[in-house]
């Protein structure tokens, strides 16, 4: 009984005081802590941290106003060992509990972890998000947008607008939660209100890859990530220019990268997807800025093959680039511009390869907002030609944050 | 000191402490009311922060006053005891109420041993298991379906919404009160025990019996007896247990709905003294059971559904009024996620680790039959937690041989839980970006 006590005693104190020990050791410098036993893989995995500058808000003010307490939690958070494998399994054990609670019910798709926003959908061994709900207002804001869009369009009426709408999946009728749920709004319903409002306005044109089958989706959609692959991009402006994407192959020298995007870090499931583009040719295209993504870089495949945790985590910005204004040069006529969220790096190079400047802002991203107007930045790129990319929240809520954009 | 000064410091000191309490936790509420009533702004709502702990430190304060003047304890002479017993931190935030009494003798005395300190570590694991991976567990989907409207969400939707919500609170509560008093045992104090299964309660009586005894005790000795108990006319008898529950109502939170709450339980043990237990005691077992379990879940929508609208909303998606699931489908709510945990989490309300402690000792003592008994009131100190302790001579060498390897198992699966817990408190703070940041 003594023994007993003694060793369990002991076990359990080991594990409470462990973190501590790890944490002053590795601080100390005395010994190096491999990533996996300390936060450092789950950095990746929640594709960033924030440093908490602690050493600020050791005050009296910084403690009335709740700021220390909150750095204190994010410094802890932010060392503590082993975190990536307590996340991935605490996840795979309520997707299992999860699992067999669908086992009664059979339904296509279930959350990765209880309260999760992300579902997996163990047919197509894919990851999808949760259907985004309120028809109401997301068709009233696509409504305000296409309508404001139709008309500014008549008011440069020597400017083509271009409207892509990805299929992601939270909007997707494609996703089988989505007849699964009420109160859902489908890019189809985004489509047809964007016709609608912009129907008998000839210098706007609306475009919707529309996929018939969840394996075809998925055949040009990442099954761990939001975004569309290459070849679903080069498909959808093939839909709205009736013009072929020029690739013959696919890049094979990808093949040994196994993705775990967007979708498997926010549902902490991995499945590990083997990456999948197609080779362009976008030899001809100059881009002013410093940081070419892989796509455009002699033997990109290789590089970001060797840049392990971009080519897992954040295969396709690393492949086609981050979300950041830029201009590029191409081969092409005219002078484009592309005003997109985060789906328009998939997009944007086929746009540069058949211009002569295409300049790219994502002002469709949920994170930017200001007062700019269309129409200075149209005056600004001396652009005849605008695109319009992105998903069906995107256009609903652009003139939610740029309430000028229009004017 | 005479009886009238000690009288004077009895009354000042239990006005200082309601007021504090008072003035912190229902100064929001009565200004509130008393604007709403006025129609006017008569009052400020200062929005004051909640000191940590106050409900339950103000109420072991009082203990302390009302037991010195009682002469059932001697005054504590060292101030740092006296605040040691009050600010304790294992019981500070959620119980169990410890009355000095309690702890008089330990302040002074207490040993800390190997075992006692062994003890409060496997209470503490239980603890925390059911509070992380049990609790938490039920409250995510209560936390997804209680701020909906009862309209959206049906009789699925709401049903399943409070059910969560009541092994949440069960395993909530009881779970930190078992880390407290693992806690303290860890450090040479026995705390009473505060929860007894109370979800096997055959009546509203015998499930505040079990349900957070500390509490219950707590407005026995200090609010209904003083008040005469039932040692008075019956008006008077039905007067003192709807104050007493009313005040276990507003103690709980400073909202119309707890109030009511508390109410209806006085409501109900009024009904059961005068009525209902002289039938339930001719009804079967499980009937009783039923009976209760249909109290209590009645009794959590009163708690949990904020708005006293909103109660009757939920009420009335209860007995189908919106239907079987409102405007929403059986997928969206996620209720059937959960219906895998259902057996986990009505076995964890079940006195299954007494039973089958009881049973291995009688098997091992070569006993054909055993009582089946529920757990002991305080503190746990003559049935260690998760130990089968046989005594010595009882039992064979190959029977104690197999119940200490049962002891082992049992300490590998409390360290698991305890890893487990760990890991789902990380998990439970995770919060990725969608877009790259490095």
């Amino acid at each position: 009984m003594i023994n007993r006590n003694v060793i369990f005693s002991l076990i359990l104190c080991a594990i409470m005081f462990s973190p501590a020990v790890l944490f002053g050791l590795s601080s100390s410098n005395v010994i190096t802590v491999p990533s996996w036993l300390s936060a450092e893989d789950s950095k990746w995995l929640a594709g960033g941290y924030e440093v908490s500058h602690i050493e600020n808000h050791f005050n009296l003010d910084a403690f009335k106003s709740g700021e220390l307490q909150s750095a204190l939690e994010i410094e802890v958070g932010n060392n503590i060992p082993m975190k990536s494998a307590a996340l991935l399994l605490s996840a795979s054990l309520q997707r299992k509990v999860i699992e067999v609670s669908n086992v009664p019910f059979g339904w296509e798709c279930y959350p990765t972890f209880y309260g999760s926003k992300k579902l997996y959908i163990p047919e197509a061994n894919a990851l999808c998000r949760m259907p985004a709900k309120g028809i109401g207002s997301f068709s009233n804001s696509t409504s305000s947008f296409g309508g404001k869009l139709a008309l500014f369009a008549k008011d440069h009426p020597d400017v083509a607008f271009n409207v892509v709408l990805a299929d992601i999946s939270e909007h997707s009728s494609l996703n089988p939660a989505y007849d699964l749920s009420s109160n859902v709004f489908s890019s189809m319903q985004s489509r047809d209100i964007l016709q609608d409002t912009c129907s008998g306005v000839d210098n706007v044109k609306v475009s919707f890859l529309q996929l018939d089958s969840l394996s075809e989706y998925y055949r040009n959609y990442y099954t761990t990530d939001h975004h569309w692959n290459g070849f679903g991009a080069a498909r959808a402006y093939a839909a709205l220019t009736g013009r072929e994407a020029k690739f013959d192959s696919v890049v094979n020298d990808l093949s040994s990268i196994k993705m775990n995007g967007s979708s498997s870090r926010e549902g902490l499931m991995f499945l590990n997807e083997p990456a999948r583009e197609p080779r362009f040719n976008f030899s001809q295209i100059e881009v002013r800025e410093d940081a070419l993504p892989y796509v455009l870089q002699q033997d990109g495949a290789r590089k970001i093959a060797e840049n392990k945790k971009v080519a897992e985590f954040d295969f396709y910005h690393g492949w086609y680039g981050q979300s950041v204004p830029f201009e590029a040069n191409g081969p092409g006529e005219g002078r484009a511009l592309i005003i997109c969220d985060s789906f328009g790096p998939g997009i944007q190079w086929l746009v540069a390869n058949d211009h002569e400047t295409t300049t790219v802002r994502f002002d469709m991203h949920v994170s930017i907002s200001g007062d700019q107007k269309l129409c200075n930045i149209l005056q600004e790129t001396q652009c005849d030609e605008v695109y319009f990319v992105g998903h069906a929240g995107g256009f609903a809520h652009l003139l939610d944050r740029f309430p000028y954009y229009f004017d | 000191m005479h009886g009238g000064g000690r009288k004077f410091f009895l009354i000042i000191a239990l006005s200082v402490n309601l007021l504090i309490l008072g003035f912190y936790k229902y100064q929001g509420f009565l200004a509130h009311n008393i604007n709403l009533a006025l129609g006017e702004e008569f009052l400020v709502d200062l929005q004051l922060a909640l000191p940590i702990g106050i409900s339950f430190f103000t109420l072991q304060a009082i203990t302390y006053v009302v037991d010195v003047y009682r002469g059932q304890v001697q005054a504590q002479k060292n101030p740092l005891y006296l605040g040691m017993y009050i600010a304790m931190f294992p019981q500070l935030v959620a119980g169990p109420i410890v009355r000095y009494s309690d702890i008089e003798y330990e302040i002074d005395n207490r040993q800390v041993t190997l075992a006692g300190f062994a003890q409060g570590l496997r209470l503490f694991c239980i603890g925390l298991g059911k509070k992380v991976l049990l609790a938490n567990t039920a409250g995510g989907l209560a936390d997804s379906l209680l701020p909906l409207e009862a309209s959206q969400i049906g009789f699925v939707g709401c049903f399943s919404g409070i059910a969560a919500y009541t092994f949440q609170i069960y395993f909530d509560f009881s779970g930190y009160s078992d880390m407290a008093i693992g806690m303290g045992k860890m450090m040479g104090f026995d705390y009473p025990r505060n929860f007894n299964y109370p979800y096997t309660s055959k009546s509203a009586t015998e499930f505040w019996r079990r349900w957070h005894m500390s509490l219950g005790g707590f407005f026995r000795d200090y609010v209904y007896i003083p008040l005469g108990g039932n040692r008075v006319s019956t008006s008077r008898f039905v007067f003192n247990t709807m104050i007493v529950w009313g005040l276990t109502g507003i103690w709980h939170g400073a909202a119309w709905n707890f109030v009511l709450w508390g109410l209806y339980w006085g409501v109900l043990i009024l009904l059961e003294k005068f009525f209902i237990k002289r039938i339930l005691d001719k009804l079967p077992v499980a009937i009783s059971h039923i009976y209760c379990i249909v109290l209590f879940f009645f009794g959590w929508l009163l708690f949990a559904v904020s708005g006293l609208s909103n109660v009757v909303e939920w009420t009335a998606a209860i007995f189908g009024a919106y239907g079987w699931l409102g405007t929403s489908t059986l997928w969206e709510l996620q209720s059937w996620s959960y219906i895998s945990l259902i057996p986990i989490f009505v076995i964890g309300s079940l006195p299954w680790a007494p039973w089958l402690r009881k049973k291995i000792t009688a098997w091992a003592q070569g006993e054909v039959r055993c009582p089946v008994v529920s757990a002991p009131e305080k503190g746990n100190t003559s049935v260690p937690p998760c130990t089968i302790i046989l005594p010595k001579g009882s039992a064979s060498l190959s029977k104690e041989r197999m119940v200490l390897a049962i002891n082992i198992v049992v300490d590998v699966a409390l360290t698991l839980v305890f890893v487990l817990s760990a890991m789902f408190v990380v998990s439970s703070s995770y919060n990725p970006f969608i877009y790259f940041q490095f």
